[in-house]
């Protein structure tokens, strides 16, 4: 095989991924196309004007954030990169067996350690 | 490739330190969650306990000579590392003891200033067994890290989040400067522990990558061209954390630039040597110039420290053994003196909540214990007999006479007289001037007792420095082969002048 | 047809990297740099670095990004006028680089001579994947620098509360 049909060999190993993405995006752009056309259309002045609450709105709708969000995503930020060690982990784990398991068991207890402070300090509640 | 590991108990063991470390810190972190009512200070005397324990492992293996490699050669436990963990588990002690009275100004999370303390100690421990580029990599910032996190912890204090802004600012990006500079040198050897780089012919990309590498190390040890975040984060963050800043990192970093440049590039010394001689002048200069112009204490000792790395990169210029030894024993005069030096600072600055030069006026009248202390600290930071940093200078200097380095030696005496000029003006307004307020200055017991340690090291370091300067040279031994015939002939201890 | 995918993925990689500097809205910048991610990881995909690609999905796409929007959110910028007077001073840096790059390859080439590996990590053939490869040189010979990591993430769990929960309140208090 030639280095351009290996290449093809190995991408028709992601097709399953890419008809994922194709059936991701056709349902977004088919659920706005079908809902455009199959709607009922009355419009009127009174209902096409901005509503809020009985009145006129009165500020914009796009507000700061509370930075509550902010440390969680950070925190999610961090467990995020727990689990990228753990999948290559879990990938060989039949190989390297019972040591790999003590490896990881360290590396999850240090984790802990961490997981058990946020939870007892409160940084895992909303206030 | 294969799944290959094979680890012993033997092989444990050389990480004991470490991982009593780690166990202890968790066990510090645990008690402050569990038990909320326990007073603050409780925990700095458990920190200190446990730091205790790991110095006693670590002298019994400084004794016993254990000695060993770890995960692939990138993990090393030698005289030298051992030489420098020790140093940096007696800074972070003091550094905690220090701490007590200051934790009490913190408003949030005053347990976890000292896990964060315990976490950056364990870092800089792990940097002083790094023995590859990989893990230099990963444990320079692991110790980074705290500091970060340290440096902004008066969270209502604008200078201290200033501080901790720029501090990680530019603390990332020489994060990056040696990420980049390591795929260099890997790129260019397909290598990464020190000793097997050795081999390598120089090529521009390899010399690109280690001066990047030096960059970021220099930016770590605050040398002169990398020195511009060093005033402001200094002055911003919380004295003790400036008093930890201003010493341990340094002797982590040194521990890894002397397993750098007498290792890895041990070849190419005669094109290094003038970088060293050129950052170790301006270092030297740079520091003492515009310390003298300073009006705040934690700014005039930020500057000094510029001054004193650039003395310590002598030795590194130097390239012997010798220079190494005198790299070490530099480092540990500096330890006391620096480190006792700040804690009069933060002593003073619990009591008057200032760290103006002017408020030291009349000192002596309020204090006459923290006056004396901070006498000897910056007469041993200046280098006057029979103080330990006269040693650790003369030390220092015969290194560069042994290698004709007398341009270098010529500034770092001018220098000598400059430093001289600033550190004796804080001396005058202590003893001198007239008080504007005479209240007498009260001490807390662990402030005390950590003087009191640093005042013992830097005359004992002074008076009788030959077992510490045996310990230094056999601590360097693994370098042996870079020593001229001629430092060979002349033991420090023989120098007519000498200690 | 392997060039194809090369050039659509890094084609709408540069699309998509001018976008994030040159739209004036906030929101839309990160967007753009959502699309950049899944391209970039799709680019990983066609040189074989497959466990690369799952990190650009599952940390950059999936959590950085949020960090990114957070901010935009958390300081409420809606159009970000101040940086764009800078343009011709990006364009005249951009186009010096981009010349000097042009120039480098078209002067010195490129070099066939294959890259360096590390610890057998480039020999990953097709039959055991990138990961596994990954997999088996990160619980040995990488050990060190896994174990650390571990503590880097704790310190950094425990300093990023530190420095952004507004006040302490113990769990146990509020039961």
């Amino acid at each position: 095989m030639t280095g351009t049909e290996l290449l093809l060999d190995y991408l028709s190993r992601y097709f399953p991924v890419f008809v994922f993405v194709v059936i991701a995006l056709l349902f977004g752009v088919v659920t706005l196309v079908i809902s455009h056309f199959v709607q009922p259309k009355y419009p009127e002045a009174e209902k096409l004007s901005a509503y809020e609450c009985g009145s006129e709105p009165f500020s914009d709708a796009r507000m700061p954030f509370p930075v509550r969000y902010y440390i969680f995503a950070m925190l999610f930020v961090i467990f995020d990169i727990e689990v990228i060690f753990l999948y290559p982990w879990a990938v060989v784990f039949g190989k390297i067996g019972f040591i790999g398991l003590v490896e990881m068991l360290v590396f999850i207890a240090l984790f802990l350690v961490a997981y058990v402070y946020a939870w007892r300090k409160g940084a895992l509640e909303w206030d | 490739m294969t799944f290959n590991l094979s680890m012993s108990g033997s092989d444990l063991l050389l990480l004991l330190p470490e991982m009593l470390l780690t166990v202890w810190l968790c066990v510090v972190l645990i008690v402050d969650f569990a038990m909320p009512r326990l007073p603050k200070a409780r925990l700095a005397y458990l920190s200190v306990g446990g730091l205790a324990a790991v110095l006693l492992n670590l002298l019994w293996f400084d004794r016993t000579g254990v000695t060993g490699t770890l995960f692939a050669d990138m993990f090393v436990v030698d005289r030298l590392a051992i030489f420098f963990k020790i140093l940096i588990v007696i800074a972070t002690a003091l550094v905690i003891l220090v701490s007590v009275d200051y934790v009490r100004r913190f408003r949030f999370f005053k347990g976890e200033y000292y896990f964060l303390v315990l976490m950056s100690a364990l870092g800089m421990m792990f940097m002083a067994s790094a023995n590859d580029l990989l893990s230099v990599f990963i444990t320079l910032e692991f110790s980074t890290f705290g500091f970060y996190v340290l440096v902004a912890y008066l969270r209502e204090d604008v200078a201290s989040n200033e501080a901790g802004l720029k501090f990680f600012i530019l603390g990332v990006f020489v994060a990056g400067l040696l990420a980049y500079g390591i795929s260099l040198v890997f790129g260019e050897t397909g290598k990464l522990v020190f000793s097997d780089i050795a081999a390598a012919p120089p090529t521009t990309g390899l010399i690109i990558g280690f001066l990047l590498i030096f960059g970021a190390l220099g930016f770590k040890i605050g040398a002169v061209p990398f020195h511009s975040w060093i005033p402001d984060t200094y002055h911003g963050a919380p004295t003790p954390v400036t008093a930890f800043l201003s010493i341990a990192p340094k002797g982590a970093a040194f521990a890894i630039l002397l397993r750098m440049f007498l290792v890895s590039l041990a070849t190419l010394k005669p094109a290094w040597v003038l970088l060293m001689v050129g950052v170790s002048i301006l270092s030297m200069t740079y520091g003492n110039v515009v310390a003298i112009a300073q009006k705040n204490i934690k700014r005039l000792l930020a500057y000094s420290g510029i001054a004193q790395v650039g003395n310590i990169l002598i030795g590194l210029a130097a390239g012997t053994k010798m220079g190494g030894d005198a790299i070490l024993f530099y480092l540990l005069t500096h330890l006391f003196a620096n480190l006792g030096a700040f804690a009069v600072v933060i002593a003073v600055g619990n009591l008057i909540r200032s760290d103006e030069i002017e408020d030291y006026n009349g000192l002596n009248r309020r204090s006459p214990f923290l006056a004396m202390a901070m006498l000897v600290f910056l007469l041993s930071l200046a280098g006057v007999p029979p103080l330990a940093g006269f040693i650790g200078k003369l030390y220092i200097f015969v290194a560069a006479i042994n290698e004709g380095l007398y341009t270098l030696l010529v500034v770092g005496l001018i220098n000598i007289v400059i430093s001289m000029y600033y550190y004796l003006i804080v001396v005058k307004k202590m003893y001198i001037n007239e008080p504007t307020d005479r209240t007498p200055l009260a001490i807390s017991t662990p402030m005390k007792a950590a003087i009191y340690v640093c005042l013992a090291g830097t005359l004992i370091l002074g008076i009788y420095p030959q077992p510490f300067i045996d310990w230094a040279v056999s601590a360097t031994l693994m370098f042996s082969q870079f020593t001229a015939p001629a430092a060979l002939a002349v033991p420090p201890t023989m120098v007519p002048f000498g200690g | 047809m392997a060039l194809a995918f090369f050039f659509y993925f890094s084609g709408v990689i540069v699309l998509t990297s001018v976008l994030v500097v040159a739209l004036r809205n906030p929101i839309y910048s990160a967007i753009s740099l959502l699309i950049m991610f899944f391209h970039v990881a799709g680019l990983y995909v066609t040189l074989h670095a497959e466990f690369l690609a799952a990190v650009q999905i599952i940390v950059y796409a999936g959590a950085i990004l949020v960090l990114y929007l957070f901010v935009v959110m958390l300081l409420n910028v809606k159009r970000e006028e101040r940086y764009h007077a800078q343009f011709p001073l990006a364009a005249l840096l951009g186009v010096t680089i981009l010349t000097e790059v042009l120039m480098l390859a078209i002067l010195r080439g490129f070099s066939s001579e294959p890259l360096p590996t590390l610890g057998g990590a480039g020999q990953a053939d097709q039959a055991t994947g990138n990961t596994e490869t990954i997999g088996e040189v990160l619980y040995s010979t990488y050990l060190f620098p896994f174990e650390v990591a571990s503590l880097i993430l704790l310190v950094a769990m425990i300093g990023a509360i530190v420095l952004a929960k507004k006040d302490i309140g113990l769990a146990s208090r509020n039961q």
